[in-house]
């Protein structure tokens, strides 16, 4: 019988720091204050439906991020639990947000994909706003100190089946050195060390070494002889065998955690409590050295130290099964731990939760080994996935339904629900692998009605949430390497749901701490065969053109996938060939090395904020780095006429090389004509400046498709409406930054023409209006390398239309001659522009369709004039037919090249012109 | 010599005082970027009384630089003083368009809910005035004026203004801070007439307050000393086509639309209904001690959010409805967050408001409505991007006449290029015929059409409907007129078309 001396007054409160446990003192959610709360929760609903039902898309983050923030300023709440909560109403608005908006667009004819991922999305937020609540800052832990509970016997038990001795001494030694700190502070105390040894039932060849090693130590060893009940049948075998029932307490690690010297001071005390049944302390690896170890360490140290504090604040730290003290009384209420589950130790803690309260006490008290290989960590991984699974699945009542007697409270049950759903994250991760695979295979959409700018809506304040909220509770204490190891489990969970679902038992196996032979490896076939398939949709989306949304999408969410899947290969060959990938690894830390003095705060900063100012200045004026504004004026070449070539629709780029080889003579002006839409073609006209030839361009007004014919009309032009399009095509010719001729308004004076002064709601008068509106928007970009080649119909008798001569650098007479008409003689033509336009370079344009000796014979007249004329700056054949759209045949007849006397004549008259060949 | 020391300011002193200013800074900086960022999302191309503003003050603007002289009588017509607003709202149009005219509402409309802050402030403590001020910010009345570009959101503020103004001058003896209330109340009178409405609630204020320091004989007087102005202003303007505007679009006004009363009340309900509860609550909170402060100022406080429903239903009128209830919103704000503040867990006075989310829930519930409405409102009307788009292909200066329904709007985006003498519209029109034959109304319009009067018509079948309607055979059937666009419009009240005609003389050039 064992006497308790109680030392303290009843009913004394302590707040130790480091503890976090259910405050008793006053149950928020019972009595008259329930008022409030339901009045809260109410509101909180009614606020998430309404905002749903308003489809604010992002607004509803904005509008509880910043309302929030004024709250809670104003508040009073100190930094960490402010963001806290303004991160947890972020992430509540901005799932509720995006899921209303989702179930919108479910697509119900591909249901068999969309459904599904539906729901991975739904579980996906559910647990995400399951985090907020977890974390949400709460008052801190009160515990009573009602008696002394270093009276209390203590057993610290170490259950081992095959660990080997190496392993297990250092747990033991550890355990002694935690019984000599407690008893050096509690001299009355009693502690003892019991090896829990397994070996014998389980087959290990080294069950006897242990109780050699236990004899060597001074520690009992109680050693089983028959089987059953896995570790819950050993640990309570030993409890029946040293009595470690009733008013003592117990204290369990496994094989491997080392207790640190200070893990009976720590733990003991909050016992002082009697309604506390177990203090759980956190597990942290040692052998982090080991990447798989290290990776999954990161995992665990998201649970233990960002949720089980949580946990433990709303009584739900459930027991872990080693590192943990454990009040025997409340063992003894429920018979001990449960020998039919793989989690035990969980089974447990929803057995007692209803009774007794948790404590976690967070900080490294214990240490122990991680899994060595991936092996080994998805065997650790589905062990404990069928176990809560298998407790989902026999405790769903309870967790879900409730209890009406001394049942889980809402939050426990919140906590349990989440901790048992939690492995259902491999068919989320299935689901999210196989969904954008579904529909880049079958292009059935799984979300259907939706643009890319909603999508983004909706999504990207739900996606920011999230990141943030998880990064912000996770940083310092986990990293992205968590992450990866997770999402590797993903077949091994599938595996353990499928175990659960066929209602099979799993079977309690230790989690190997030694590492295998090539186990990794082998161990990711499932993941070898997703990044194949990955790959496999990425070269799908490549062939689908990943301009369209939803395979852009899609495809982005193949290669999130496979950079996950990437870091799991990375990992499992880091495990095998750690050479290699040390060898790597210091490869890439050098190159980081070098860069080291920029990653200094402040040229780093510099560097940044010079980026930003010049890319912003680019943008807003892209003429801050062009060179010195060239300005343009037309004229003969030394003297000399210069040849041009014009094509026509349909004649290919490359043909005035062509041409010019055959003529023996370059020509410096080539023209083509292009709508406003198009843009300036920067590397033809580079191309033709590089060989001595100067683009010119005829500037069409033609109407986009689907727009009006009154979009091409001069007031039209005039007014404004195309100002925007005006002003790229100067900025663009402005950067080319050489001399361009530039037609606008060709044939103006003429119904065909498109922006017409005789049609489609123009007047003559409007002419000059709109040549000038036009002008001034080149000379505002500073576009000053432009000739402005003034091409009516009739420029000889254009007084009507003609804009003012200060305008006109150059004016275009085009004497173009169709076969079965009257051919215009070159040399009164020509004179009679000139005459109309005294001192204006005049730019000739010829061609011809007729019987090649006439057409022979009149350019040779064309040539002459030419020659003999020095108001002619250059001659300018137009290649191909005049047509809109002309046939090959066509355009042949309207060839310089049409016939080889035409050809030939073509020379003479280049000879005749008196043009410089030389180039 | 004996040395003075100068007061030293204690660190710790320092340090508390800036931490209080950043725990008031800061919330109010949060409400007001809310409402600045909800309001400028709001787009939609100039609404009819925003274009006719600005093309008014441009015009009167032009007219002081040496510009044409204005013609238009402005002031008979306009609810506020052309000489105001416009002119101010025409400058920032030459400055930087519409858009900045807009922002020119927004800037008017952060002042007011810092107004509303700094009223509840010193009647009912820091909290009620910062969750009022984040109520009144997320109206959607307040938002959609907050974007708005007309006299109210000017109006607002200088209201706002001149009743928080009356906090230093009901504690002065000296009375130049009445007259600075009274000035300011007129000002904000002379920005939009309906302002008046909401000037007794400010002298009441400055009644309330004075009387409660220096006793209501001196109360009076100050209230007097602030009046004159406003006294004095009817004098001034009486005889000139101000009085005459003030007259016919306030004073006696006639509806320019009718709705049934219930109607009214309905919209009225809907829109500021929540506020006006929050705010009732608020004063039976005060009435009943929960909440300090004083009670006949709440009892003037909340009595002013049904002043502006009870003029429209009065009335029947709903025209501006909508804009009005912000004017009540204004002074009813406070005691909503008295409300707020209650349910938030600060009253009585704590250093953490432990119901915080309850409040921040009501917040958000709010503010999901109040921009779904603002959203609503600013889409009353149709965008007329493709109207302007078209309308321009075919304009040109000093060319043909044009007949638009509505003209303010095509007017305002095409006073580039189109001159004013070139509009008419449907509101009214005269027009001697080839025989000499006088017309008026719709025979004008008829015979103007049958002659070729105007090159380009625009019609929507709005507000003038039924003209509009009489014009079509006309337009079909005489053979003058060609169909050259039929542009559609959606607007939250209903979709339609701008049909625009061009006479086909021009067509054939």
């Amino acid at each position: 019988m064992i006497t308790l001396r109680p030392r303290w007054p009843a009913g004394k409160e302590r707040t130790p720091h480091a503890w976090s446990a259910w405050h008793p003192g006053r149950p928020v959610w019972l009595g008259r204050d329930m008022a409030w709360p339901a009045a809260g929760l109410g509101l909180a609903v009614a606020a998430l439906i309404w905002l749903s039902a308003a489809d604010l898309g992002a607004w509803a983050a904005l509008g509880v991020l910043l309302l929030g923030a004024a709250f809670v300023a104003r508040s009073g709440v100190e930094r960490r639990a402010a963001t806290l909560y303004l991160l947890a109403g972020f992430v509540t608005v901005s799932a509720v947000e995006y899921l209303t908006w989702r179930f919108a667009m479910i697509d119900w004819v591909a249901w068999w994909i969309a459904l599904p991922l539906y729901a991975a999305e739904l579980f996906g937020a559910l647990h995400i706003v399951g985090l907020q609540v977890t974390v949400w800052p709460r008052q801190g832990p009160r515990l009573l100190e009602v008696e002394d509970p270093t009276w209390r016997p203590v057993f610290i038990f170490i259950p081992t089946v095959n660990e080997g001795v190496a392993v297990l001494e250092a747990t033991v030694r550890g355990a002694q050195a935690a019984r000599r700190r407690y008893l050096r502070r509690h001299r009355h105390a009693r502690v003892e060390i019991v090896i829990c040894n397994d070996g014998r039932v389980a087959g290990a060849p080294g069950w006897l070494a242990t109780e050699r090693l236990a004899r060597r130590l001074r520690v009992r060893c109680i050693t089983r002889t028959e089987g059953g009940g896995a570790k819950a049948g050993n640990i309570e075998h030993a409890r029946q065998e040293v009595g470690a029932t009733g008013a003592t307490l117990l204290a369990i690690f496994d094989a491997d955690q080392v207790p640190e010297p200070t893990f009976l001071t720590e733990t003991i005390p909050p016992f002082a409590d009697p309604s506390i049944g177990w203090v759980q302390t956190g597990q942290y690896y040692r052998n982090t050295e080991n990447p798989v170890a290290r990776w999954a360490g990161d995992q665990q140290q998201l649970f233990y130290q960002v949720l089980c504090p949580g946990k433990a604040a709303l009584n739900s730290a459930f027991i872990c099964g080693t590192n943990v003290v454990l009040r025997a009384a409340a063992l003894d209420e429920i018979g001990g731990l449960p020998r039919d589950s793989v989690t035990e130790d969980f089974m447990a803690s929803i057995e007692l939760h209803p009774r007794w309260r948790s404590v976690f006490v967070s900080g490294v008290l214990a240490r122990g080994l991680g899994p060595m290989d991936l092996r080994a960590y998805f065997r650790q991984q589905q062990r404990w996935a069928t176990g809560t699974l298998g407790v989902l699945r026999s405790h769903w009542r309870p967790i879900i339904l409730g209890q009406r007697k001394r049942g889980l409270s809402l939050p426990q049950r919140v906590q349990y629900g989440l901790a048992c759903t939690h492995y259902l994250c491999g068919l989320r991760d299935l689901i999210y692998i196989v969904a954008p695979l579904a529909f880049l295979i079958t292009g059935l959409p799984a979300v259907r009605g939706a643009t890319l700018a909603a999508f983004l809506e909706h999504f990207l304040p739900y996606w920011l949430a999230s990141q943030l909220a998880f990064w912000y509770v996770a940083r310092g204490k986990s990293t992205w390497r968590g992450i990866v190891i997770g999402f590797a489990s993903f077949p091994v969970l599938l595996v353990a749901l499928a175990t659960v679902a066929l209602g099979r038992r799993g079977t309690f196996t230790v989690t190997p701490k030694l590492r295998g032979l090539n186990r990794s490896i082998s161990a990711l076939v499932p993941h070898m065969i997703a990044a194949a398939a990955c790959l496999a949709g990425l070269g799908l989306a490549a062939s689908r053109g990943l301009h369209r949304a939803p395979v852009t999408v899609s495809a982005l969410w193949v290669a999130y996938t496979l950079v996950m899947l990437g870091g799991v290969m990375w990992l499992a060959l880091a495990a095998e060939a750690p050479a290699v990938v040390r060898a790597w690894g210091s490869a890439w830390r050098e190159a980081v090395a070098a860069f080291r003095p920029v990653r200094k705060p402040l040229p780093l900063a510099s560097l940044i904020a010079v980026t930003l100012l010049g890319t912003a200045c680019l943008r807003l004026s892209p003429n801050i780095f062009a060179t010195q504004p060239l300005v343009f004026v037309p004229g003969r070449a030394q003297g000399h006429p210069q040849l041009g070539i014009s094509l026509s629709n349909g004649e290919p780029l490359s043909r005035p090389a062509q041409l010019a080889q055959q003529l023996g003579a370059p020509f410096t002006i080539v023209g083509r004509t292009q709508d406003l839409t198009d843009r300036f073609d920067t590397p033809w006209a580079t191309a033709l400046a590089a060989h001595g030839g100067t683009p010119w361009i005829t500037l069409l007004f033609a109407p986009a498709k689907g727009e009006p014919l009154l979009d091409s009309s001069l007031p039209a032009i005039g007014n404004g409406l195309h100002d925007a399009a005006i002003t790229r095509w100067a900025d663009e010719i402005r950067n080319y930054g050489r001399p361009v001729y530039l037609t606008v308004l060709p044939h103006v004076d003429r119904n065909w023409s498109i922006s017409s002064a005789v049609t489609n709601g123009g007047i003559p008068q409007d002419v000059p209006r709109t040549w000038e509106h036009i002008q001034s928007l080149f000379q505002r970009e500073g576009a000053h390398n432009v000739a402005w080649v003034w091409a009516p119909a009739d420029p000889a008798s254009d007084e009507q239309y003609a804009p003012p001569s200060s305008s006109i650098n150059v004016v275009l007479l085009s004497l173009i001659s169709y076969p079965g008409t009257h051919w215009a003689k070159p040399q009164p033509a020509v004179a009679a522009v000139l005459r109309r336009h005294p001192g204006k370079p005049l730019l000739l344009e010829v061609s011809a369709d007729g019987n090649p000796a006439a057409k022979a014979a009149w350019l040779e007249q064309v040539g002459r004039t030419v020659g003999q004329d020095n108001g002619v700056m250059g001659l300018v054949y137009h290649e191909g037919s005049p047509a809109d759209h002309p046939s090959a045949t066509d355009n042949q007849a309207w060839s310089m090249a049409s016939d080889a006397a035409v050809f030939r004549s073509m020379r003479s008259a280049v000879a005749l012109a008196g043009i410089n060949i030389g180039g | 010599m004996a040395v003075r020391a100068l007061p030293v300011v204690s660190q710790p002193r320092i340090q508390a005082w800036r931490v209080a200013r950043l725990q008031i800074s800061l919330p109010l900086a949060a409400i007001m970027t809310l409402q600045g960022v909800a309001a400028l999302s709001l787009q939609n191309s100039a609404f009819q009384d925003e274009a006719l503003y600005l093309y008014a003050g441009r015009q009167i603007v032009q007219q002081w630089l040496g510009g044409p002289k204005v013609t238009e009588p402005y002031g008979a017509y306009f609810s506020g003083m052309p000489y105001v607003y416009p002119i101010i709202a025409g400058a920032l149009d030459m400055l930087g368009g519409l858009a900045l005219v807009r922002l020119f509402s927004l800037a008017c409309m952060l002042v007011a809910s810092g107004m509303v802050y700094l009223l509840g402030r010193r009647f009912f403590g820091e909290d009620a005035g910062l969750l009022g001020a984040a109520a009144f910010a997320v109206e959607g009345s307040v938002l959609f004026l907050s974007h708005f570009a007309t006299f109210d959101a000017m109006c607002l503020a200088l209201l706002g203004v001149a009743a928080v103004l009356t906090g230093p001058a009901s504690r002065s003896r000296w009375p130049g801070w009445a007259l600075v209330v009274g000035l300011v109340s007129l000002l904000a009178v002379a920005s939009k007439y309906a302002g008046l409405l909401f000037v007794p609630t400010v002298l009441a204020l400055l009644w309330l307050q004075s009387q409660r320091h220096h006793g209501p004989r001196r109360a009076a007087f100050t209230c007097l000393f602030a009046a004159l102005p406003l006294a004095a202003a009817p004098l001034a303007i009486r005889g000139t086509p101000m009085w005459a505007g003030l007259v016919t679009t306030t004073a006696q006004r006639t509806a320019l639309l009718i709705a049934t009363r219930s109607s009214l009340l309905l919209q009225c309900v809907l829109q500021a209904g929540a506020l006006a509860l929050l705010g009732l609550l608020g004063l039976v909170l005060v009435l009943r001690r929960v909440h300090p402060g004083s009670k006949l100022i709440s009892l003037v406080l909340w009595g002013t959010v049904l002043l502006a429903p009870a003029y429209h239903v009065y009335k029947m009128e709903p025209t501006s409805l909508q804009k009005h209830l912000a004017f009540g919103m204004l002074f009813a704000a406070p005691l909503a967050g008295c409300a707020l503040a209650w349910v938030s867990g600060c009253v009585p006075v704590r250093r953490v408001a432990p119901r915080w989310p309850l409040g921040l829930a009501v917040l958000l519930i709010l503010f999901a409505a109040g921009f779904r409405q603002a959203q609503s409102l600013f889409h009353e009307w149709g965008n007329t991007d493709a109207l302007i788009q078209t309308l321009r292909m075919q304009v040109r200066p000093n060319g043909g006449r044009i007949l638009a329904e509505e003209d303010e709007v095509p007017r305002y985006y095409l006073q580039d290029v189109v001159s004013f003498w070139q509009w008419n519209h449907l509101y009214w029109f005269d027009y001697t015929d080839a025989s000499g034959h006088y017309l008026q109304g719709e025979p004008a319009y008829k015979a103007a059409l049958q002659a070729g009067y105007w090159d380009l018509v625009e019609l929507h079948y709005g507000a003038n409907a039924s003209l509009a309607h009489s014009l079509d055979p006309i337009l079909r059937g005489s053979g003058k007129y060609q169909l050259i666009a039929k542009l559609p419009f959606t607007s939250t009240l209903g979709n339609g078309y701008y049909w625009v005609w061009e006479k086909k003389a021009n067509l054939n050039g």
